[in-house]
């Protein structure tokens, strides 16, 4: 393999490796806007350049590749000079309107001027006027003349979603990206063109004028659309998740995810059940768990516990499964009739989006040894159509097109016990109690994703107003029945938990494992 | 309405294809076979022509927009395009450019009212040895070189070129 020195640090890589990726191993990194580490190298902002000593000019390092015994500098005067002139040239037609630019703070443009650059501008003449508020596709705005021409969206669109909409039309300083008429970025995938945008150009319709990004706190956390669970940064600020940016994993979504996924964090804002509700009349904590216990007690002494549908969601996280599953075992007893709901199966595509629109079915799976003889939503609707149950117990809100049904089978139960974060319209009006569940913003928890990748989220904020983990609901009200569950931390059901099941403890993320190259 | 070849275009086009290892290769000719079929290069056109060479047509549109050559809307009859590059630009072309202006009341740039004539500047045409020049593209597609001209007699220079002009076909009605 070539050993090659970068600014004096001795480096061994494999033959084809760029003299970028050899200065990241170095522990260098090469200023760069067109290169993306996902993507074909065009070569055309010339950022990266580099000093190889012998060659008369300086290279681009995100094009040129290592030889045996280079000598490379990354940091001379000469790269930071060329540095400096590059981005007075990007600069020539850029607006500047990092006020009014949703990148700023989080702008390629912007921290290499400030590192690299950080004169006043020099030109004096009118700056080059394009097209500045283009709905290029429904999600994305397009602004002309903050972009810099990189290429990065248009190789993104023929080389990741194959789709191809963008194109670069014109030439010189008339130069902009566009779709063919009459068509639009309109893929699965669209807003990922935002992300790989170094600059404002590109800028996504749902989150446009929300937030200066300096001012949401992220969290590592998993997408919760489909079973493929793609790892996301989650953005909030005071408690309300306002963004998911997809985070890379090679194992599971690279650096993508699929535009519903990503605006799926609306649902963890909207329609939230808040605050324990006993007979539609709010409740404290203490109480609920009481009037919880004494009911389903009274329900299982009557008419047993195969009277007694307990359903479990595919949106929980294993832990709270865990718990689900002690519950039933423990508190309800031998013989209940175990249900699982959630969303139906939608489309699926050869990229991420996976037609289970749940995260973690697979979990469920390992937790409760399998999920034969473990009904669906329309098992539900037809149990309680034919009058076979006495009470329900449910966790979580989704039920597909089982739904008319079950809520009008729910009319007929004695007593029907609603765990989930959101009020699920009607739901909340025939549950004699609710109970309200955090989300996976607000807590800890693990996923199995659709290839048996176990991932954990991380807690972005307290659970909102009442809520709390299923897990903790669980424990209180078989607390209450007389049934203590053993655990104070999740730790302690982890522990438990990946004994019990075949599933293999969550490695660190690869993000935190080996240096993912610089997007 | 949609666009087709004429069959004399379709020989030629199936030439032009053979001759490249790619379809994506055979573009810049096919657009100009195109232009001289259709007058000019519509978006209808840019599509037709993607269809035809089986290539996405933000393929077609980059490449129709990046050239000068391929003219985005209709042009005159004779599209004249006067090299002001350095050997013409020392021999007169600057002023020849101006005298096409003044007799043809148009602005470079711009096209006559009757579409009879589009006038634009040029970059070398490589006829240096022989400047100035300027090149016509008649709306039928021939291209023709006028070389060692004498601004002088521009008045005959543009006789000649109305002579022309009434058998061809106006490029706003050829699609
Ligand atoms: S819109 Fe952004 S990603 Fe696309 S070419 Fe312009 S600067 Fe690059
Ligand atoms: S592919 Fe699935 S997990 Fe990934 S972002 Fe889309 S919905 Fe979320
Ligand atoms: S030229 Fe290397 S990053 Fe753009
Ligand atoms: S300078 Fe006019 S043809 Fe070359």
């Amino acid at each position: 393999m070539p050993v090659l020195t970068i600014n004096g640090t001795e480096v061994e890589v494999d033959r084809g490796t760029t003299l970028l990726k050899a200065a990241a191993v170095a522990g260098y990194e090469v200023p760069h806007f067109c290169y993306h580490p996902a993507l074909s190298s065009p070569a055309n902002c010339r950022m990266c350049l580099v000093e190889v000593e012998g060659a008369p000019k300086l290279m681009p390092g995100c094009y040129n590749q290592v030889n045996d015994g280079m000598i490379v500098h990354t940091e001379s005067d000469r790269v930071k000079r060329a540095r400096k002139a590059v981005l007075e040239f990007i600069l020539v037609n850029h607006p500047v309107d990092c006020p009014i630019c949703d990148k700023a703070g989080e702008c390629k443009l912007q921290d290499y001027y400030f590192a690299y650059d950080a004169q006043e501008s020099r030109m004096r003449a009118e700056k080059q006027h394009k097209v500045k508020v283009y709905p290029i596709g429904p999600r994305v705005v397009y602004d002309g003349e903050r972009c810099i021409l990189c290429t990065r969206c248009i190789r993104f669109c023929e080389e990741i979603t194959g789709t191809g909409e963008l194109t670069l039309a014109d030439r010189g300083d008339k130069a902009e990206v566009r779709t063919f008429p009459g068509q639009d970025l309109d893929n699965d995938y669209s807003l990922c063109t935002v992300d790989v945008c170094p600059v404002g150009a590109l800028t996504s319709r749902d989150f446009r004028f929300k937030r200066r990004v300096w001012l949401l706190t992220s969290t590592d956390s998993v997408c919760t659309g489909c079973e493929m669970g793609c790892n996301i940064h989650l953005d909030h600020f005071r408690n309300t998740t306002e963004r998911y940016r997809p985070r890379y994993n090679p194992a599971v979504n690279d650096y993508w995810m699929c535009d519903d996924g990503r605006l799926s964090y609306k649902a963890l804002n909207e329609g939230r059940l808040e605050h324990p509700m006993l007979n539609g009349a709010q409740a404290t904590w203490h109480t609920i768990a009481g009037a919880a216990a004494s009911k389903l007690a009274a329900v299982i002494e009557k008419n047993g516990a195969s009277s007694v549908g307990f359903v479990i969601s595919p949106q929980a996280t294993s832990e709270d499964l865990f718990l689900a599953k002690m519950f039933a075992e423990t508190a309800i007893g031998e013989g209940v009739r175990l249900f699982i709901n959630g969303n139906d199966p939608g489309s699926s595509d050869e990229l991420l989006i996976r037609a289970d629109k749940n995260p973690n079915r697979a979990g469920a799976r390992l937790v409760f040894g399998g999920l034969d003889g473990v009904g669906d939503a329309s098992a539900l609707a037809d149990a309680l159509e034919a009058g076979e149950l006495e009470a329900v117990y449910m966790m979580g809100t989704e039920l597909g097109a089982a739904r008319g049904r079950v809520e009008a089978g729910l009319d007929d139960v004695g007593l029907f016990v609603l765990q989930a974060a959101h009020q699920g319209g009607v739901l909340l009006d025939a549950a004699h109690v609710a109970l309200p569940a955090a989300t996976h913003a607000e807590k800890r928890g693990t996923f199995v994703n659709c290839d048996a990748v176990v991932q954990t989220v991380d807690q972005a904020y307290p659970p909102n107003a009442d809520a709390l983990p299923d897990w903790q609901i669980f424990m209180k009200v078989a607390g209450a029945m007389g049934h203590k569950l053993p655990f104070t931390f999740l730790r302690q059901i982890q522990d438990r938990m990946f004994e019990a099941s075949e599933a293999p403890e969550p490695e660190e993320t690869a993000t935190e494992e080996a240096p993912a190259p610089a997007e | 309405m949609a666009l087709e070849f004429s069959d004399k275009s379709e020989d030629k086009f199936n030439e032009i294809v053979a001759r490249y290892p790619d379809t994506h290769a055979a573009l810049l000719p096919v657009l100009l076979l195109a232009q001289s079929e259709f007058g000019w290069v519509s978006v209808e056109v840019m599509d037709y022509v993607a269809t035809r060479l089986n290539l996405n047509p933000a393929k077609v549109l980059s490449t129709a927009t990046f050239y000068t050559m391929y003219n985005k809307q209709p042009v005159g009859k004779c599209h004249i395009q006067v090299c002001t590059t350095l050997s013409c630009a020392l021999n007169r072309g600057y002023e020849l450019l101006e005298l096409f202006e003044d007799r043809l009341e148009i602005n470079v740039g711009e096209t006559t009212h009757d579409y009879g004539y589009t006038l634009s500047e040029v970059e070398c045409l490589a006829a240096c040895g022989t400047a100035p020049m300027f090149q016509v593209t008649w709306s039928d597609g021939e291209i023709e070189y006028f070389e060692d001209i004498d601004p002088d007699k521009i008045d005959g220079v543009l006789e000649k070129l109305n002579a022309r002009l009434s058998d061809l076909p106006d490029t706003r009605r050829m699609h």
